[in-house]
């Protein structure tokens, strides 16, 4: 049988229906909820709500915001990808984000997937997750009676798991001022051009030309939810980003995660591309010739 | 002159512009809908099956099972499937029908009043099975510990085999002075044509059950469905509507047989409203057959001057569990896998064996990709350890005009083989060294990373191959066209009558060109009236890379019977033809001596690619893809069929991966089971054609649609081999498989 469909104006009168109807879900762009929906092999694969309640029709969840000048930036939790890309600030300071979204399924899906959706779907291979974790991006979460913010790699608790209460929907995404002299990448690959990332990796450097100074990696699709890889950050971090250091950093990075054999790539096949993305994200971000610009 | 314009094809609008009709666009509001059950065993003994709740689903109509069926058996060349699994039947089949031997058996049809309503019927349909154990490979079937088809003349899981004794192997071995060799494993392919299975059934005006639906042969597709009603041929009437891509996926039966029972029985009932039915995409890539897998095993020899002394092989091709056409797949396989080469030599043993798997069945090039790939994989390792230029050990081995083929007769004159190696190897600058960047094309392959150049590696690869054109090994072969001829003084319009099925290759197109020129009228004036068994004879199929060939001498010689009635005065002037090509014989069972073919298309390719030795990713930077096509009748069609054969060809080897375990298709979805996307295809794809007359061919035509498929896997394997220095035995070459065999190559 089809959901009933509702169109709230509101976040507010979103909120309100969620909580009302035991198993309703918010749909922003369906590109996954859709997928869920159809009817595959009979008796398998069907996975219909009771409702669905629309996000397309709310005003505040379709704005990106500075906040106020250099502050931080708000992106609303319905916009389609297209255009967070195509912002010019989130171009200006969060290369890594459009870099995921360029690669992230198709122009069809770009014109319609959202940040809310990728997040609220929480697959371990979501695309936006490495860069926004990276870039230590705040989900700001609504529901019937308070409006709260956690970091995205605790909103995003296990496969298909998010932090979400009954009631609550992603409201929007924050992030922080970026500093200057940062420069960050996102590098991902699938088995064809579109295809679930059997790895990805988001890496946001800040050297003085020489020495790291900081290093934040963040990982998709090697355990069950996008995780930093804190025993490699910690290695480079403050080190000489020789190529003796950043191949023991690829190392560690191997080492630390923790991905599965499925039928797209083996786990050792993972682990190895984490140690390759490595060592290439840290080659692109030092390269001074790099077409690549992080903020200055 | 029609022939050779490169006209845009008369179907283009309307499918351009959603306004064609496809199978699942036909369904007035009134039709009923119709959900066919699987077994989802792929070997397991009925026990007990029970309807009594699914037809007291609200909505459900009727319910249509084994004891429905006049004569509960199918087949294209043997009766060896039921349609449907059950306990209760008619007694009158060949094939026992308690056991479901595939995970795509059918036990039911529900018919209801909604789609809803029939898959909540379907599922209410209760079966109780006793397991049996599941015949998975091609391993477990040999050991014939338990057998799929018991009650099979063979007495063995390996149901049907072919044999080549030429010459005297001792000599060969002797007279060698390098011999090569392989174990090679051929992937399942998917057709993942874009429009899954669909149709309607309706009894017409004139009583006939008739049915719409998706095929390649109307006039099989009706014999099969009278076979399994019981009912005489002309009682049945097939009509094609649009068709959205067949590849040999639409050969044999999918709702064909089933939509024609539900509408006889609505019938019968005194219900007049037409049945439709329509299959999920996984209920597609569940419920049809695939390009077979295999296991090869070959020998090569050769004097260091590069002239082959012998070949062996054994061929394994997985027939799953019933025999679609894999006798007919295997026969090619048989002769492709010794190569389109002089053999003096040679000892081939091919197996056709039934396991609990997905049928094999007929895709784009029948068995010519998985002996074709051993074959020229073959060549390419002989190169190597001759050290000579690939395309100048096969201009020394080169089947040419008056060469002996495998089966120990003359190939049919118009062997052009040598020249197709010629103007392909000069197309890609195979005598100059390869250019460190990949060419500009139409297209970026996307590199998926920013990739680093250190760590790219470019090379090239080289195949040539043969396939025949027309049916073989014996099976009657024949095409029928109708041509009338309206007007008074002269001619103001022709009529054009022909069964051939528009498949989405542009077959409709040609048929007008053809008919056009044959008259002598421009082609706006030729109505064409296609695909209906009421209206027009037997055409044959759309496969084997025949429809041009058989169409165009079938037309040839309708026009000519027209002009004979309108000299003598009728109006319309009516000429109907059926042609007849020269006859082809089975292969004799010990020696393999026999005429298998009639006629053959040549198509030799090179290949660029680039490879990240770190990722395993594979790029394609540059096709040239050469074919004697004999002649264009519609060049813009000819380079269609190659770009689209390159693109099949590539996922074939790079891409699909259909994961079966124990009997079932793990990844039926095109999420899981990955084919090209625009951002995989190769950069470029330059099409070479070559127009020399095939002395049997209409306007001297050759077939060349499957022959992009064939030489496109082992040219891309050399290429990767020269990129790497690793030969591939297995593909498709998945960026962790690529990844995993460089390192087991690398020193450690
Ligand atoms: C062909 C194809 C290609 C794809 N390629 C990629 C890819 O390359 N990378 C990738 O990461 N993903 C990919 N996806 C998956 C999907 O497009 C993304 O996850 C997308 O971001 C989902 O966004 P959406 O707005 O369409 O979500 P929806 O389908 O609308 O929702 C997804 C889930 O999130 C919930 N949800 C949506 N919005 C909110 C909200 N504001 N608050 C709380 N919960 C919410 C929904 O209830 C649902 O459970 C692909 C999908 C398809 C069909």
């Amino acid at each position: 049988m089809s959901p009933r469909y509702h169109m709230p104006r509101s976040v507010s009168e979103a909120v309100e229906i969620l909580s009302s109807v035991p198993g309703a879900l918010p749909i922003a762009g369906g590109t996954d909820i859709m997928v869920r929906m159809r009817p595959g092999v009979p008796g398998g694969g069907q996975d219909v709500p009771p409702a669905l309640v629309s996000l397309r029709h709310i005003p505040e969840l379709a704005a990106i915001e500075e906040s106020d000048p250099g502050g931080a930036l708000r992106i609303g939790a319905a916009v389609p990808l297209r255009e967070v890309a195509d912002n010019p600030t989130v171009k200006a300071t969060l290369p890594a984000l459009v870099e995921a979204i360029e690669v992230f399924g198709s122009p069809q899906i770009r014109n319609v997937a959202t940040l809310g959706g990728n997040l609220g779907n929480a697959s371990p291979a979501a695309d936006s997750a490495p860069p926004l974790i990276a870039y230590g991006a705040r989900v700001e979460i609504t529901g019937p009676d308070s409006t709260r913010r956690v970091p995205v790699e605790e909103f995003l608790t296990g496969p298909g798991r998010t932090a979400l209460a009954p009631g609550e929907i992603v409201t929007a995404v924050t992030v922080g001022p970026r500093p200057t002299g940062e420069r960050s990448t996102y590098l991902r690959q699938g088995r064809v051009r579109m295809d679930v990332a059997l790895v990805g990796l988001a890496t946001r450097l800040a050297t003085d030309g020489v020495t790291c100074v900081d290093i934040r990696l963040a990982a998709g699709a090697v355990g069950p939810t996008p995780l930093r890889l804190t025993a490699a950050e910690s290695l480079l971090r403050g080190s000489r980003l020789d190529p003796d250091t950043v191949a023991r950093a690829a190392a560690r990075a191997e080492a630390e995660v923790s991905p599965i054999t499925d039928i797209r790539a083996s786990e050792g096949y993972r682990r190895h591309l984490i140690g390759v993305f490595l060592r290439r994200s840290i080659a692109r971000l030092t390269d001074p010739v790099s077409p690549q610009e992080g903020s200055s | 002159m029609s022939i050779g314009d490169p006209m845009i094809r008369p179907d283009a609008r309307a499918k351009v512009t959603g306004e064609a009709r496809y199978p699942d666009d036909l369904a007035p509001a009134d039709a009923l809908h119709a959900q066919v059950v699987f077994s989802n065993q792929p070997h397991a003994r009925m026990v007990s099956m029970d309807t009594t709740a699914a037809a007291a689903v609200p909505g459900v109509v009727m319910i249509l099972t084994s004891a429905d069926v006049p004569v509960n058996e199918y087949g294209l060349t043997m009766f060896d499937q039921p349609v449907f699994i059950g306990l209760e039947t008619t007694g009158r089949s060949r094939v026992p029908a308690d056991v479901s031997r595939w995970e795509a058996d059918h036990i039911a049809l529900v018919v209801a009043e909604s789609p809803e309503a029939a898959t909540a019927g379907a599922e209410a349909i209760e079966v109780e099975w006793e397991p049996l154990p599941v015949v998975a490979d091609i391993e477990a079937a040999l050991t014939d510990e338990v057998l799929v088809h018991p009650e099979h003349e063979s007495g063995s899981n390996s149901y049907y085999g072919l044999r080549i004794r030429k010459g005297d192997m001792a000599h060969g071995w002797e007279q060698a002075d390098v011999v090569v060799e392989g174990t090679y494993h051929l992937p399942h392919q998917e057709h993942a044509y874009l429009q899954p299975e669909a149709g309607m059934a309706y009894v017409d005006e004139q009583g006939r059950v008739t049915v719409e639906v998706p095929g390649q042969w109307a006039h099989e597709d009706q014999e099969q469905i009278a076979h399994a009603l019981d009912l005489p041929p002309e009682r049945v009437r097939v009509i094609y509507p649009e068709i959205g891509g067949a590849f040999g996926g639409r050969e044999d039966m999918s709702l064909q047989i089933v939509l024609a029972l539900a509408a006889r029985a609505l019938h019968e009932r005194g219900d007049s409203r037409p049945v439709t039915s329509r299959w999920s995409r996984e209920e597609s890539i569940v419920g049809h057959h695939k390009r077979h897998r295999g296991i090869i095993t070959a020998r090569l020899g050769a004097t260091r001057e590069g002239k082959i002394t012998a070949v062996e092989a054994r061929v394994h091709l997985d027939a799953g569990a019933y025999n679609y056409t894999s006798n007919k797949v295997l026969g090619n396989c048989h002769l492709a896998v010794a190569g389109a080469y002089e053999v003096p030599n040679a000892h081939i043993d091919s197996h056709a064996v039934y396991t609990n798997s997905t049928p094999g069945g007929a895709f784009r090039g029948f068995g010519g990709p998985q002996g074709g790939f051993v074959a020229e994989t073959q060549m390419n390792k002989l190169a190597e350890a001759l050290g000579m230029d690939p395309v100048e050990l096969r201009r020394r081995n080169a089947l040419r005009e008056g060469s002996i083929g495998i089966t120990q007769t003359p190939m049919p004159p118009g062997v052009t083989l040598p020249e197709v190696i010629e103007a392909c190897s000069e197309a890609a600058g195979m005598d100059q060294p390869l250019a460190p960047e990949a060419p500009d094309g139409p297209f970026t392959p996307f590199p998926t990373l920013p990739p680093e150049p250190i760590a790219v590696k470019r090379g090239r690869g080289f195949a040539a191959a043969f396939k025949n054109v027309g049916f073989s090994y014996g099976f009657p072969e024949r095409c029928e066209a109708e041509i009338r001829l309206h007007g008074d003084d002269r001619i103001e319009r022709v009529e054009l009558f022909h069964a051939g099925a528009e498949v989405g290759q542009g077959a409709h197109t040609v048929d007008l060109q053809m008919a056009a020129d044959a008259v002598g009228v421009p082609v706006e004036m030729v109505e064409g009236h296609f695909s209906d068994t009421a209206t027009s004879g037997d055409s044959g199929s759309a496969s084997a890379s025949r429809l041009t060939w058989m169409s165009g001498n079938s037309i040839l010689g309708a026009a000519e019977e027209a002009h004979k009635a309108w000299l003598e005065g009728d109006r319309p002037a009516v000429g109907h033809f059926r042609f007849v090509p020269p006859p082809t014989t089975t292969l004799d069972p010990e020696t393999g001596e026999g005429v298998p073919n009639f006629t053959y298309g040549y198509v030799a390719q090179a290949v660029e690619v680039s490879v990240d030795i770190e990722t395993g990713h594979i790029t394609v930077d540059r096709v040239v893809s050469t074919h004697d096509v004999g002649r264009a009748i519609n060049r813009a069609l000819v380079e269609g069929q190659i770009q689209g054969g390159v693109v099949q060809g590539q996922g074939y080897v790079l891409s699909e991966n259909l994961v079966v375990e124990n009997g079932h298709i793990l990844n039926p979805r095109l999420s899981g089971y990955l084919i090209p996307g625009i951002g995989d295809i190769p950069g470029r794809v330059d099409s070479v054609v070559l127009e020399l007359a095939d002395p049997l061919g209409p306007w001297g035509a050759r077939g060349m649609a499957e022959m992009p498929m064939i030489t496109y896997a082992p040219a891309v394997i050399a290429a990767v081999h020269d990129a790497t220095g690793v030969w591939f035995d297995e593909f498709p070459l998945t960026p962790s498989r690529v990844l995993a065999g460089l390192e087991e190559a690398a020193p450690h």
